[in-house]
């Protein structure tokens, strides 16, 4: 039962904690793609830059990096797990 | 007010500081003298200083608790002497699944260890244990010991690698929510925060001249 209440806990955590990370990073991506097109824009037409942005926008929707931020559920159950086998190991 | 603020932050210090030394794995040199198992019932005061039942079994009012009886040597905490020699009472309990985060099982195995262990002064077997919690004699709580093993010497120095991780991971930690709480900051609230004023301040020229109050009034929250 205790078991349950665990997987439980770290799975409300561990979803506040994937939500927040993805958003930072999409905002800070979002953020880069902005100044770069800002930096030097190539024409200027306001269509153009919401083009670029969202372009940069869906090659980071398919990136490993956005991808990797499932981790944050699996890293914890494998610290769990390790720090079980090293107490209880005899 | 500063001052009142000053001590509020004194407090949270205090607290986080002595939570983080109550549940963050420490070690003793020590040498056992003995084991033993006393019946317990807790009161309201110090149930929160045990953890629950073994983790198979139910829970009730009154339960045994196994206990090592040790002599211990001189403890320090960042360099500086925390105890000297003297005798500790650990207690050795299931922390179970949930809280404190040790996991730990075993407790009949270490208390078979223990016994195994034990040793007279006169021909020493010293041991390192591993332990979280606080030894108070008024309230009848012992430190928890999760696990033991055996060393040379009186004199063995143990690396705290795990509390190093944890504090760099804490560091970090701090660090990523300060960039995530400076960016939400900058992309989401400050927009909003001028859409409104802009809005506010178009409703507001047309009625009256005391123009942005809002703004002004929003201006003496941001930092400086």
């Amino acid at each position: 039962m205790a078991l349950v209440w665990l997987a439980l806990i770290l799975l409300v955590a561990m979803t506040v904690v994937y939500v927040s990370v993805s958003l930072y990073f999409r905002s800070v991506r979002k953020e880069r793609l902005e100044n770069e097109w800002d930096a030097a824009p190539p024409v200027n037409d306001p269509a153009a830059r919401t083009a670029h942005i969202a372009a940069g926008m869906a090659v980071y929707r398919s990136s490993l990096q956005r991808r990797l931020i499932a981790l944050v559920y699996v890293v914890p159950v494998v610290i769990i797990a390790a720090v079980t086998y090293v107490t209880n190991a005899n | 007010m500063r001052r009142v603020f000053l001590i509020i932050r004194v407090m949270a210090i205090v607290v986080v500081a002595g939570f983080l030394h109550y549940v963050l794995p420490q070690h003793d040199i020590a040498r056992v003298t003995g084991t033993e198992i006393i019946r317990t019932d807790f009161s309201g005061l110090n149930r929160i200083f045990y953890a629950q039942a073994d983790s198979g079994n139910v829970g009730s009012e009154t339960r045994d608790l196994r206990l090592i009886n040790t002599s211990r040597r001189a403890s320090y905490l960042f360099g500086l002497v925390r105890g000297g020699e003297q005798v500790m009472v650990y207690r050795n309990e299931d922390t179970g699944w949930i809280w404190p985060p040790f996991f730990k099982f075993d407790s009949s195995d270490l208390q078979a260890q223990a016994q195994d262990l034990v040793s007279t002064s006169a021909a020493p077997q010293w041991v390192v244990v591993r332990h979280y919690g606080w030894r108070n004699r008024f309230l009848t709580i012992f430190p928890n010991a999760t696990a033991m093993w055996v060393v040379d010497g009186p004199d063995v120095r143990v690396i705290p690698w795990f509390n190093i991780i944890f504090f760099i991971f804490l560091a970090l930690a701090w660090g990523f929510i300060r960039l995530m709480w400076r960016q939400f900051r900058q992309r989401t609230v400050d927009p909003a925060v001028t859409r409104a004023n802009e809005t506010w301040d178009g409703i507001e020229a047309s009625a009256t001249t005391n123009r942005g109050r809002m703004s002004r009034w929003l201006e003496t929250w941001r930092r400086k």
